[in-house]
């Protein structure tokens, strides 16, 4: 059931199916916010994205660049061709005061909040990179677009949408139905989500739609590792980039390891990219690397 | 809407309503990096500060010790008794948002700059890290989404509503209230899930069960516990 299903159902349960007293953005925006918290309070999306590690770096700020992350899950290394493990900043207390300047090859990591990870020992100088796994936030929903939750519990999404019309037309009785019946409904797609963890090692005999069809590696591709174009003299400050990013927030780009900060170090317009003075990449023997990483 | 209530009005209601979120939740996390000098011992942090997270001097986490402790140990509160590496810092009784390191600190040292996230600017100096109000000139710095603007949204019906004049509604107002204090409540079992740091208190039992790592959040089977 796409979007505007979705939003035909709602204009129905509130006596409105021309739409006269509900306006389309109004119901579009409800069904919106139905289909955000539902991702949050069950964390049904998953996603992952390839990350480098960085220089010197103790606390990774993923949320600067991938604004999609509830909350990062899992981090495989690629140097070391494992999973970091999950821990805790306490335990790293108990190991020694100045644990955020241990060196090293990363090993442990804890998400400290919705933006950025700390991960030790850090590296310096380093190269490799992490293959990030998060929940993700919902994405915007058109009007052709299926929800990525499982199909059996979109109907949760129409209850929330029902009810918050009927909340802000003041009418709580019959709002305070649905939104009991979409509270009820959270617990069933949690189960849902998990079934299909679950899916890989025990056989279920469950109907299709305990299958839920998650993005798994996000709508994006990631571009890893490319060298940026454009003539370093020590003077030139027009650069580019193969592809044009896509959000412009996904790019990073690293000078000789060094992340540079975008409207700090530079300023993006399409695939160009304009240095400012500080930071204009120098003639060195060996040669300024200068990396560029993004989504399109 | 607009006849009933300013634009300007509304917009102070929904700073209000992210501020109190992050009043009862701490969400937003923030570095600062401070100027030290020699026997130095209080230092006074910024305005938007809530909640001490962690101080380390050097990359040396400092240990947080409240005032009654400070009573305990016989320690003088105003003489600088050694100068050394800072061990402790009292965050309470010594006025508001100031912090008193103990021992007072040895080195003149410039305020650590740039990222302070990364190990150099870690290694360079003192840093507090802290719990901070929203910042409403950077996205990056405000309650995350999409529970800001839900929780935003309730906030500001239920303050809306309770305005003296046409508009006022004490049961619709009430009816948002509670709303918002739901969601919120959802916010803090999402986060607690989540992201805060945990300690096992349980004894020897539990640490073996997680081969000596104590206890972390896991996902997503304890998230969030209320239903």
């Amino acid at each position: 059931m796409n979007r505007a299903n979705l939003r035909f159902n709602v204009a129905s349960n509130l006596g409105d199916s021309e739409m006269v007293l509900h306006s389309e953005d109004s119901i579009n925006e409800s069904l919106q916010e139905g289909y955000e918290l539902i991702c949050v309070k069950t964390l049904c999306l998953e996603k992952s994205f390839k990350f480098p590690q960085l220089n010197n770096q103790t606390y990774y700020d993923f949320g600067r660049f991938h604004p999609d992350i509830l909350a990062v899950s899992g981090i495989w290394s690629f140097n070391i061709n494992r999973w970091l493990i999950p821990a805790s900043r306490k335990l790293f207390d108990t190991w020694r005061w100045d644990w955020e300047l241990m060196t090293g090859e990363p090993r442990w990591f804890d998400p400290i909040n919705y933006r950025y990870t700390c991960i030790i020992p850090h590296n310096s100088p380093t190269s490799g990179a992490f293959q990030v796994f998060y929940k993700a936030k919902a994405d915007q929903l058109t009007d052709v677009q299926i929800p990525s939750i499982p199909p059996s519990a979109i109907k949760a999404i129409e209850n929330y949408a029902t009810a918050d019309q009927f909340f802000i037309d003041r009418e709580f009785s019959k709002g305070s139905r649905y939104y009991k019946q979409w509270l009820e409904d959270i617990p069933i797609i949690k189960k849902l989500a998990l079934r299909k963890a679950d899916a890989d090692r025990v056989n279920l005999s469950a109907p299709n739609d305990s299958m839920p069809i998650f993005s798994d590696n996000g709508d994006n591709m990631q571009i890893s590792d490319e060298t940026v174009q454009g003539t370093i003299d020590g003077v030139n400050t027009i650069f580019a980039i193969a592809k044009v990013p896509n959000p412009t927030s996904s790019l990073m780009l690293f000078l000789n390891g060094q992340l540079i900060y975008q409207g700090l170090g530079y300023t993006l317009n399409d695939n160009q990219i304009t240095m400012n003075s500080d930071y204009i990449p120098q003639v060195n023997t060996p040669a300024d690397a200068f990396k560029a990483w993004y989504l399109v | 809407m607009s006849e009933l209530w300013t634009d300007q009005q509304i917009e102070l209601w929904a700073q209000e309503g992210e501020e109190d979120i992050s009043n009862k939740q701490n969400l937003v996390i923030d570095r600062i990096g401070l100027a030290t000098e020699a026997q130095q011992s209080l230092f006074v942090l910024p305005d938007y500060c809530l909640n001490i997270s962690r101080v380390a001097f050097r990359g040396f986490k400092l240990e947080g010790k409240n005032m009654n402790e400070l009573i305990d140990s016989q320690s003088s509160p105003n003489g600088n008794i050694s100068y050394s590496r800072p061990l402790f810092y009292v965050y309470n009784g010594f006025g508001k948002r100031t912090i008193k390191v103990l021992p007072a600190t040895s080195e003149n040292l410039a305020a650590p700059s740039g990222d302070l996230f990364n190990a150099t600017a870690i290694g360079a100096g003192m840093i507090v890290e802290f719990y901070r109000t929203p910042d409403f000139s950077d996205d990056l710095n405000r309650i995350p989404q999409p529970m800001r603007k839900i929780l935003v949204k309730y906030y500001l019906l239920y303050r809306a509503l309770q305005q003296d004049g046409p508009g006022l509604d004490l049961k619709s107002s009430d009816f948002f209230k509670q709303l918002y204090e739901t969601n919120l409540f959802d916010l803090k079992l999402i986060n607690a899930a989540t992201f805060l740091s945990r300690e096992n208190v349980m004894g020897d039992i539990p640490q073996n069960l997680f081969r000596g790592f104590k206890a972390r959040p896991i996902l997503p089977p304890n998230y969030p516990v209320r239903y």
